[in-house]
């Protein structure tokens, strides 16, 4: 990103020459990429579960504690062969506050999503708000760690015990993230983690499923790709879900950097609270205090009074300057097609979310001046 | 490397294997890496590595170019290409895809991840691809659409599939994977049917580790695919549409452009190949090799046809090559409707040709691992096999 010339100098608010996104965005030095990449060509092994897709699954799996770590191609293709391994037929609770990615994993897992509103303070579902949805066509739940903020783990594992239910989170935001001080990873029957290059952990594309269950594991190793014989008896829907060896190199390089990355989300993310400090308003999305996060949103609620703007004018004088910042996630999905078609009872936690949320720049090109500049625009454009 | 004068030499008997590294199917090519070395690093400067960056649209510029179409939509892999095409070509209200069952063993999944339920039919006993009278009999009222695999031998009869197609309103998807580079009688491969679909695998003619893409020239279907390749955004960035993430990343692109230029050297080398494999066993008269008369001409696997009188079975031969690390495979091991890897469901089918074919051929080593002396090594362990068979017989038996 290039700053505009007068706005290095003079005015912090003419923004950006090329456009700030949200994403993370961290990149590895080129000495570090060249090196891993010139290891593949050596070995002439590209994709096919080599040695690195290997490598990364052990290292994944040893750093978040759980049994089993097993990448694919992106997080969508994670939830849907995670739940297609799951075998299930009927309906799955799952939050309208989400990517639409999730609710898309279940339709092509062959499932009929059931929208449950969430927590107004966790942005989540939770135990109860799940309870409230289930039905006698229910067969599983999917939370979503939304900003990795648990979604109430404990309370909907005892949920799903009591209820016969499988459990599934999405855990695409959550990399490094911790419930009650353990690891997001391995709770539920399974979780599914995003490597793509706007995540803290960067794969290109990327996706990782992860589970203690052995033999759910192994259905999923086989469902990953057409190449082990699947002799359980009862045949998997199978996919090429493969991640290649370009792609678990990136995603091993950026585990390492992982503790280093999240510290400069936070040190971001403290930056923004501290230069939007005062104007009333703008609500920052907390993290547990207590519980690890990897910081890799900045997410603010905007209160219209407050603020005396709506959330989409303060978006269009942002994207102005070429700050581009995001209404995740909006419209809720229950709103987009083919979802809208359900009859989806209303959900005004979701609705009201989607309407105020704000999610500003963040990640490794953004510096303390981006940041400076992007909260003096804020703070101009709220007292024009 | 060894030279095999006893049988006790050989790997399988507790020899040191021919090749000191595996010799495999897959073409491996990756002839300009400080190209992909330079484009890489573009990306890392623009920070630009997926989401539809510059190199995957360089990539799907020069795939039209190539294939002389409108539209060229890059996938994660062929497989997502073939899912989303297959749902959104399907006549509505119909169940069943048509495909050869001698093929791929990803096919069914696929159907069945776009919703619907494989049919199989029978192959031309020469091509080995779909027969059009297979295809004429078992076409009706539930037929959504009709698969076609062409193969690394010989193309499909594509005049006589579009014609039957046509006449029943079917939509017509061609899965190319082991036909880039060729042309049917009118048109480049790539530019017949509603849609074509390559892949870009390490082990294919253009490596890009995975990827793949499709090729059409329906305005209307680039358009619907490009957006379900990309969770079914609209214009405006709210989903219109059912989608996923299909996407190729830019270091996937990268590789693919920098192998791209080399496609019709890397053909060259294969067919050397190809006819070096066909020389030097001429004289062996249990092998030969299949009809590539037809062939797309990239000559991306080696088929070997063992004849009856051959003295080991195909499952003999290939135990025998794979210890010595010579990584052959059956084509194809089962035919599909003869497989178990399948979820339940498929349609019981009687399929003569197919059954009498997938016993027959075997795939031999090729691709840039594979050298013209290593053809001459195999040569010679085939010189062995043939004058010890006896004697190698009866010490696998024991």
């Amino acid at each position: 990103m290039t700053e505009n010339e007068t706005g290095s100098t003079t005015d912090l608010t003419n923004g950006f020459d090329t456009p700030l996104h949200v994403g993370q965005l961290n990149l590895p030095s080129v000495d570090a990429f060249e090196a891993a990449f010139k290891g593949i060509f050596a070995r002439q092994f590209f994709t096919n579960h080599g040695p690195l897709e290997q490598e990364l699954d052990a290292a994944f799996a040893s750093y978040l504690g759980v049994r089993h770590a097993i990448s694919v191609v992106n997080g969508t293709v994670a939830l849907m062969i995670a739940l297609q391994a799951l075998d299930l037929r009927g309906e799955v609770i799952v939050p309208a506050f989400t990517f639409p990615a999730t609710v898309q994993a279940i339709a092509w897992a062959g499932l009929t999503p059931v929208f449950c509103d969430v927590d107004p303070h966790t942005q989540t579902i939770t135990a109860p708000l799940a309870a409230a949805a289930i039905t006698a066509n229910t067969v599983a739940i999917v939370g979503v760690h939304v900003w990795g903020r648990a979604a109430d783990p404990d309370g909907l594992e005892q949920l799903a015990r009591e209820r016969g239910l499988k459990l599934v989170f999405d855990a695409a935001h959550a990399a490094g993230c911790t419930s009650r001080g353990r690891l997001i990873g391995g709770f539920g029957d399974v979780e599914a983690f995003s490597f793509h290059a706007t995540k803290i952990l960067n794969g290109f594309e990327g996706g990782c499923i992860t589970t203690n269950d052995d033999a759910l594991a192994a259905r999923i190793r086989v469902a990953r790709s057409f190449h082990a014989d699947d002799d359980s008896g009862t045949p998997i829907l199978r996919l090429n879900a493969k991640i290649s060896e370009a792609q678990a190199a990136m995603a091993l390089i950026s585990l390492g950097h992982l503790d280093q990355w999240t510290e400069d989300n936070r040190h971001r993310y403290e930056r923004y609270r501290l230069e939007l400090q005062g104007i009333p308003g703008l609500h920052f999305i907390d993290y547990c205090a207590g519980e690890r996060s990897n910081y890799q949103s900045v997410v603010l609620r905007i209160s219209d009074e407050e603020l005396g703007m709506s959330r989409d004018h303060l978006l269009q004088i942002l994207e102005s300057k070429n700050i581009l910042a995001r209404k995740y996630f909006s419209p809720g999905v229950h709103n987009i097609p083919p979802f809208s078609d359900l009859s989806t009872m209303g959900l005004p936690v979701t609705d009201e979310l989607c309407r105020t949320l704000i999610q500003l720049p963040t990640g490794q090109m953004v510096s303390d001046r981006h940041v400076a500049i992007i909260c003096a625009t804020i703070r101009a454009a709220v007292s024009a | 490397m060894t030279t095999r004068t006893e049988i006790g030499n050989l790997a399988v008997f507790g020899g040191a294997p021919l090749f000191t590294q595996v010799r495999t199917t897959g073409q491996l090519a990756n002839r300009n890496p400080e190209l992909f070395f330079a484009l890489a690093k573009q990306a890392f400067e623009r920070r630009r590595l997926t989401n539809q960056g510059p190199l995957v649209c360089e990539l799907e510029e020069q795939l039209c170019q190539l294939h002389g179409v409108p539209h060229c939509i890059s996938f994660a892999n062929a497989c997502f290409a073939l899912i989303v095409a297959i749902r959104t070509l399907a006549r509505p209200g119909a169940r069943k895809v048509l495909l050869p069952s001698l093929t791929f063993r990803g096919l069914p999944h696929l159907i069945r991840w776009a919703g619907l339920e494989p049919q199989y039919c029978d192959v031309d006993a020469v091509t080995h691809t779909l027969s059009p009278l297979s295809v004429a009999q078992n076409i009706g009222p539930d037929t959504a659409a009709i698969l076609v695999v062409d193969n690394v031998n010989a193309l499909c009869d594509i005049d006589a599939l579009e014609q039957i197609a046509t006449a029943s309103k079917v939509p017509l998807i061609l899965d190319c994977v082991y036909a880039i580079g060729g042309s049917y009688a009118r048109g480049a491969v790539g530019s017949r049917g509603a849609a074509s679909v390559f892949s870009l695998h390490a082990t294919k003619l253009i490596n890009g580790f995975e990827g793949g893409y499709l090729t059409t020239s329906d305005d209307d279907l680039a358009r619907r695919l490009r957006r379900q390749r990309n969770f079914g955004f609209g214009d405006n960035g709210v989903p219109v549409e059912l989608g996923l993430n299909g996407k190729l990343n830019e270091i996937h692109a990268a590789l693919a452009l920098s192998n791209l230029p080399c496609m019709q050297d890397i053909m060259a080398d294969n067919e050397q190949r190809f006819e070096s494999y066909r020389a030097l066993f001429a004289d062996l008269p249990w092998l030969s090799f299949a009809d590539y008369s037809n062939s797309p001409g990239n000559y991306g696997l080696v088929l070997m046809k063992l004849a009856s009188s051959a003295p080991y079975s195909r499952g003999q031969l290939v135990q025998l090559l794979r210890a010595e690390n010579a990584l052959v495979r059956p084509y194809y091991d089962k035919p599909l409707h003869r497989g178990h890897s399948e979820p339940a469901g498929g349609i019981p089918a009687d399929l003569p040709v197919t059954d009498r074919v997938s016993q027959d051929f075997l795939q031999m080593p090729v691709g840039d691992r594979m050298s013209m002396a290593d053809i001459e090594l195999l040569r010679g362990f085939f010189e062995v096999l043939d004058r010890e068979s006896g004697a190698i017989l009866k010490r696998l038996r024991d």
